[in-house]
C-alpha cells in the first residue's frame, strides 16, 4: 500500500477532481451515446428525522448535502444518487430501511446514523451486504467495510482532562455527573485511567438517566462536595440542561466545568455566553478550525448559524467516502476500502489518516473554551480552540481486534 | 358482529391470503413487522374491543417478551418454540400482575395504572443493563432454529422468519377467535357493556378480567419474542410510550371490536409509516388528524368503512 | 444540613411546577372526567408561545401573562370545537375523548417542530431574577424562589376564585356532583369551557415558568404528561387541592431519590403511585 503524504490541500484535490470531472463530462459529450453508461453512485444518508434526535438528523443532512455540493454532485464523472432514510431512532426500523435501500437502490456507501445502538444495527447490515459504512460516534463492532470518523473517546477525554489540569494544576478535587448509559460509562472508565496519572481525586459522582431534564436535583450534592472541577459526561440537550443548572446555582464561580465530549458550537449556542464563559468543551468538530473555513462559511451563509459536530460529521464522513471512491477509481466497495486503508490526506478537520488495522480515522480532536461576552467579536465567536489532539489510544484499547475480510 | 364459524373461515382465508400477498407488495422485513404488530394489536383488541379495557401500556409486555426471548437465546440457546413459550409466559405473568393491581380500578384510574406500569418497565429496562442492555439494547443473541422434534428447520432466511411469524399470527388468531366465540367471550363482552350488572348477576368479574389480561399479555409477549428473533436486537424503545400509543392507534385505525380490524390496522399503519416518512418527516401530523376523523365519524375504523362501502355497493341493508 | 436545605428547596420548586400543572389537570379531569392526554402538549405549546412572545417583546413578564391567556383561548376552542362532539353518557366516550386528545397532542408536537424546529431553545431568567441569593448557609437561585412565590400566588388566586366566587362554587359543586348542578338549571357547557380554559392556562403558565430553567424542546410535553397524571391520581380525584400536595410530594421524592440511584427519581414516582392506588384506590384525598 503506497503511503503518500500529499501536501496538496483539499482545495487542490477538489480542483483536480473538478477538472477531471469536467474532462470526463466534456469527453462524455463528445462520445457516442452508447458509451455513456453513466450509472449513478448511490449513497445512503441514514439519519434520525423523527424522534428525540430529529434536530441532529437535520444538521447531519445539511453537512452531507454540502459535501455533495463540494463535489459538484458527481464522483468519478458519475452522478451521485443521494438518498435519505429515517431511522426513527429505532434499530429495527433502521435495519429494515437500510436493507431495503441496499436491495432496491444499489447503495455502495452509507453515512450515518446518529445514536450508537442504531449505528451498531446499521453496521451489522453493512457487513452482511458488504457495503461501506462511514460512521461517526461511539464504539461499534468493527468490520472491513466499516469506518469510524469520530476520534475515540480516549482521545477526547484525555485532551480535555489534560487541558483542565494545565489550566489549574492545583485543582485535583473532581466531581463527575454522568449519563447512565454506555457513553457515560465508557467516559468514566477512561477518566479513571487519566485521573490516576494526574493524581486527581474523585470527590463525588452522580449518574442521571439519559434524557434527564431536571438537573437541579444533583446540584445539592455537587455543591456540598465543593469540587475544583465538575466533569459533565453527557451529550446534546442533556449537556445544555446540566450546564444551565450548574451555572444557576453559581457552580461556575467556584468550579471549572468540563464537558469531555460535546457538540461543539451547538453546546455554546444552546446556552448564553454569560453562562458558557470559561467552560471547557471538547468536540470532534469545531467550525473555526482553519481547514473547516470553506465549509463553515458556506454553512453560515446558507443556514445563518455555524456548523457543529453533527453537521461536521455529516460533511466530514461523506467527504472522505467520496474522496475514497475517487481515489479507488471505482465505486466497488472492496476497492474503496482498500483505497481508504492507510491513506493520509487533509480533510475538513485537518491532517487525517485512516488506520488500516482498525479503520479509525486519526485526526484532530478540538478542545474549546468559552469566551466571555466582552471577548466576542461576533455573535458566533463564543469560544476559542485551546488545544487539539490526534493522539490514539494503544491499539488494544480501540476495541477492534480483527477487522475481518473483504 | 358475532364471530360464527363461517366468519372464522372467512377471516382465516383473508389472513392467509393477505400474508401470501404481502411480501410481493412490500419488503419482507416490513411484512414481518406487520405480522408481529398484528399479533400485539389483536391482543389489544381482546382487551379494548371485547372487554372494554383501554390499556395504554401494552409496550411493557411486548418489551418483556422481547427481553425474555433475547436472554433465553443468549444464555440457554433454546430453539424457536420454547423461546416463544417463555416470551408468552413472561408477558402473561407481567400482564397478570397489572391485572391484579387494577382489579378494583375503574376507567381513568385503570388507564393511568397501565400507563404508569409501562413507564416503570421502560425505566427499569433503561437501568437493568445486565438483563436488557440498558439504552444500548439487548444484542448478540443468535437466531434460533425451529425444532419440531423429528426435523429442525433453519430460520436464517427472512422468508423463513416470515412464514414462522405468519403461523404464529394464525395460531394467536385461532386462540382469539376461540375465546371470543366461547361463553367466556360473551361474558367479556358483557363486562364491556356494563360491569356492575355482570357482577350483580354473580359472575366473578375479577377472574374473567385476569384471564383476559393473561391471554392478551401472553400474545403481546409472543409478539415481542418474534421481534427479538427477527431483528436480533431488543432496543429499549420497544418499551416506550410511543410503542404503546402506536399499538393503540393502529388498532383504532383498523377497528376494535371487529376480530380482524387491528390486523388490518397494523398493516396499514406500518406501511404508511414506512412509505410516508420518506416524503414527509412530519407525517404524524396527518396521522393524528386521521385518527380524530376516524373517532368522530367512523368509530369502527377501516373495517367499518369497508363494511359500509360493501353495503353501499350492494345496495342492501347490512345483514348481521 | 446545607445539602438538606438545598434539596428541600429544590424539591419544593420542582414540585411547585408539577403542582401547578397537575392542579390544572384536576380541573379538567375532575370536572369533565376527561383524562386530558393533551395536557403535556398544552404545557409545551404554552412554553413555546411564551418563548416567542419573549423574543418578540423582550419582556418575560409580558410573556408570562399573555401566553396563558392565549392558550386558554386555544383550550376553549379545542373543547368547544372538538371535544364536545364526543360527550355522551356512554362510558366508551371517555375512552374516545382520551384518544382524540392524545391524537391532538401528537399533532401539536409536530406543529411545534414545524414552527420552531426540532432542536431545543433556551432563555435566561429576566435580569431582575438572575443569579443566586444568600439564604442562611446556602446560595439558591433567585429565579427558583420566584417560581415558588409565583405558584403560591397563582394557587391562592385560584382558591379565591373557587371558594369566593359564584362560578368557582359552581365548578367545585360540579366536580363533586355534576348532575345536581345540571338539575339546578345551570348550563354545564359554560362550566366545562371555563374548566378547560383554566386547566389549560395553568399548564401554559407552568410551561412559561419552566422556560428559564428547562428551556423548550418538542418533547417537554410527553415528559410532563405521565407525571401529571401520576400526581393527580396520587392526590385523588374529586379533591382539587390533593393534586397540589401530591405535586409537592413528588417533587420532594424525586429530589431525594437521586441519593439512591440514577433511576430512583422515576421509578419511585411510579412506585408511589402504585402503592397509593393499592392502599387507597381513590388517591390520598380523593372522594371518588
Amino acid at each position: 500500500m503506497m503511503k503518500d503524504r500529499s501536501s496538496a490541500t483539499r482545495r487542490s484535490v477538489l480542483k483536480a477532481v473538478g477538472a477531471a470531472s469536467l474532462t470526463v463530462g466534456v469527453g462524455g459529450l463528445l462520445t457516442p451515446r452508447r458509451v455513456l453508461a453513466q450509472e449513478p453512485v448511490t449513497i445512503l444518508g441514514i439519519i434520525p428525522q423523527t424522534g428525540p434526535y430529529a434536530a441532529d438528523g437535520e444538521l447531519i443532512m445539511r453537512g452531507q448535502q454540502l459535501a455533495l455540493e463540494a463535489f459538484g454532485g458527481e464522483v468519478l464523472g458519475r452522478p451521485i444518487n443521494y438518498i435519505v432514510r429515517d431511522t426513527a431512532n429505532d434499530a429495527g426500523t433502521a435495519t429494515r430501511r437500510v436493507t431495503e435501500a441496499i436491495e432496491s437502490e444499489g447503495v455502495v456507501g452509507i453515512v450515518g446514523p446518529w445514536a450508537d445502538d442504531v449505528g451498531q444495527a446499521v453496521a451489522d447490515v453493512a457487513r452482511r451486504h458488504k457495503v461501506i459504512h462511514y460512521w461517526s460516534g461511539g464504539p461499534v463492532e468493527c468490520h472491513r467495510y466499516w469506518f469510524q470518523w469520530a476520534p475515540p473517546y480516549y482521545t477526547g477525554a484525555k485532551a480535555g482532562m489534560d487541558y483542565a489540569m494545565e489550566k489549574n494544576p492545583e485543582g485535583k478535587r473532581w466531581y463527575r455527573l454522568t449519563a447512565d448509559y454506555a457513553f457515560g460509562w465508557t467516559l468514566e472508565e477512561l477518566e479513571d485511567q487519566f485521573a490516576e496519572e494526574h493524581g486527581i481525586e474523585w470527590v463525588g459522582s452522580s449518574r442521571h438517566v439519559l434524557g434527564e431534564r431536571e438537573f437541579s436535583r444533583y446540584m445539592g450534592e455537587i455543591l456540598a462536595a465543593q469540587p475544583d472541577v465538575l466533569v459533565i459526561n453527557n451529550f446534546g440537550l442533556d449537556t445544555a440542561q446540566a450546564i444551565r443548572e450548574a451555572v444557576a446555582y453559581g457552580l461556575n464561580q467556584t468550579t471549572q466545568i468540563l464537558v469531555p465530549w460535546g457538540s461543539g458550537i451547538e453546546d455554546y449556542l444552546r446556552l448564553d455566553p454569560s453562562i458558557t464563559q470559561g467552560i471547557i468543551i471538547g468536540s470532534a468538530f469545531y467550525y473555526t478550525a482553519e481547514p473547516a473555513q470553506e465549509f463553515s462559511a458556506k454553512y453560515i451563509e446558507r443556514y445563518g448559524e455555524p456548523p457543529g459536530y453533527p453537521a461536521g460529521s455529516g460533511y466530514g464522513a461523506l467527504e472522505i467516502l467520496l474522496n475514497g471512491i475517487e481515489r479507488a477509481g471505482s465505486s466497488d466497495p472492496a476497492d474503496v476500502v482498500q483505497a481508504l486503508e492507510g491513506w493520509e490526506f487533509d480533510s475538513v478537520v485537518g491532517p487525517t489518516k485512516i488506520d488500516a488495522a482498525t479503520h479509525q480515522t486519526i485526526r484532530p480532536f478540538f478542545v474549546t473554551e468559552g469566551k466571555s461576552p466582552s471577548e466576542m467579536e461576533n455573535e458566533f465567536d463564543v469560544a476559542r480552540v485551546v488545544s487539539t489532539s490526534s493522539e490514539m489510544p494503544p491499539t488494544e484499547a480501540l476495541g477492534c481486534q480483527d477487522i475481518g475480510e473483504l | 358482529m358475532r364471530a360464527g364459524h363461517w366468519h372464522f373461515s372467512l377471516g382465516a382465508v383473508a389472513v392467509v391470503g393477505g400474508s401470501f400477498l404481502l411480501p410481493y407488495l412490500l419488503s419482507m422485513s416490513l411484512a414481518i413487522d406487520i405480522v408481529i404488530l398484528a399479533i400485539a394489536a389483536t391482543a389489544f383488541n381482546l382487551m379494548l374491543g371485547y372487554t372494554g379495557l383501554l390499556s395504554f401500556g401494552q409496550a411493557a409486555f411486548f418489551a418483556i417478551g422481547g427481553y425474555a426471548a433475547g436472554n433465553v437465546l443468549l444464555h440457554l440457546g433454546l430453539s424457536a418454540l420454547p423461546t416463544l413459550l417463555v416470551s408468552g409466559l413472561a408477558g402473561a405473568a407481567a400482564s397478570a400482575v397489572v391485572g391484579f393491581l387494577t382489579l378494583r380500578l375503574r376507567n381513568v384510574y385503570f388507564i393511568l395504572m397501565t400507563l404508569a406500569f409501562a413507564q416503570l418497565i421502560y425505566f427499569l429496562a433503561l437501568s437493568w443493563r445486565e438483563v436488557t442492555g440498558g439504552a444500548s439494547g439487548l444484542r448478540n443473541f443468535p437466531r434460533p432454529e425451529l425444532n419440531l422434534g423429528a426435523v429442525s428447520l433453519s430460520l436464517e432466511s427472512t422468508i423463513a422468519v416470515y412464514i414462522f411469524a405468519v403461523i404464529m399470527l394464525l395460531a394467536c388468531l385461532a386462540v382469539f377467535y376461540r375465546l371470543i366465540s366461547s361463553p367466556i367471550g360473551l361474558v367479556l363482552r358483557c363486562i364491556r357493556e356494563n360491569q356492575e350488572r355482570v357482577e350483580a348477576i354473580g359472575y366473578p368479574v375479577g377472574r374473567y378480567k385476569m384471564m383476559c389480561f393473561s391471554v392478551a399479555g401472553a400474545m403481546t409477549g409472543i409478539a415481542g419474542g418474534l421481534y427479538a428473533i427477527q431483528w436480533l436486537i431488543v432496543p429499549v424503545g420497544v418499551a416506550s410510550m410511543d410503542q404503546s400509543a402506536a399499538i393503540v392507534f393502529m388498532s383504532i385505525l383498523g377497528g376494535v371490536g371487529h376480530p380482524l380490524g387491528p390486523v388490518l390496522g397494523a398493516a396499514i399503519y406500518t406501511w404508511l409509516a414506512d412509505v410516508i416518512s420518506v416524503y414527509w418527516a412530519r407525517w404524524p401530523l396527518l396521522f393524528g388528524l386521521f385518527i380524530i376523523v376516524i373517532i368522530l365519524f367512523l368509530r369502527g375504523g377501516l373495517t367499518e368503512g369497508i363494511a359500509r362501502l360493501a353495503a353501499f355497493l350492494q345496495r342492501t341493508p347490512e345483514r348481521r | 444540613m446545607d445539602l438538606f436545605l438545598i434539596k428541600a428547596l429544590n424539591g419544593l420548586t420542582t414540585g411547585a411546577l408539577y403542582a401547578m400543572t397537575a392542579f390544572g389537570l384536576t380541573f379538567i379531569l375532575g370536572m369533565m372526567n376527561i383524562p386530558n392526554f393533551a395536557h403535556g402538549a398544552l404545557f409545551a405549546l404554552g412554553a413555546y408561545i411564551g418563548f416567542s412572545l419573549l423574543g418578540l417583546t423582550g419582556s418575560f413578564w409580558l410573556a408570562l401573562c399573555l401566553a396563558p391567556i392565549l392558550m386558554a383561548i386555544f383550550g376553549v376552542a379545542l373543547e368547544r370545537g372538538l371535544i364536545q362532539r364526543l360527550y355522551g353518557d356512554n362510558p366508551e366516550n371517555e375512552t374516545y375523548i382520551l384518544l382524540v386528545l392524545f391524537a391532538v397532542a401528537i399533532m401539536m408536537q409536530e406543529v411545534i417542530i414545524l414552527g420552531w424546529g426540532a432542536s431545543g431553545q433556551s432563555t435566561l431568567p429576566p435580569a431582575s431574577l438572575l443569579g443566586a441569593t444568600q439564604l442562611g448557609p446556602i446560595f439558591f437561585p433567585k429565579y427558583r424562589l420566584f417560581i415558588l412565590l409565583a405558584t403560591l400566588v397563582v394557587i391562592a388566586a385560584c382558591w379565591l376564585f373557587i371558594e369566593r366566587t359564584h362560578y368557582g362554587a359552581l365548578i367545585k359543586a360540579a366536580i363533586d356532583k355534576r348532575e345536581m348542578v345540571m338539575l339546578l338549571g345551570y348550563d354545564i357547557r359554560v362550566l366545562f369551557a371555563l374548566s378547560f380554559a383554566l386547566g389549560t392556562a395553568l399548564a401554559a403558565l407552568a410551561g412559561v415558568l419552566s422556560l428559564p430553567i428547562r428551556g423548550v424542546h418538542p418533547f417537554i410535553g410527553t415528559d410532563i404528561l405521565a407525571l401529571s397524571f401520576v400526581i393527580v391520581v396520587i392526590g385523588g380525584l374529586g379533591n382539587l387541592y390533593g393534586a397540589i400536595f401530591a405535586g409537592l410530594l413528588i417533587g420532594m421524592v424525586q429530589e431525594f431519590a437521586t441519593l439512591v440511584h440514577p433511576l430512583a427519581p422515576w421509578i419511585s414516582v411510579y412506585g408511589v403511585m402504585m402503592l397509593v392506588l393499592l392502599l387507597r384506590p381513590t388517591g390520598l384525598f380523593g372522594t371518588r
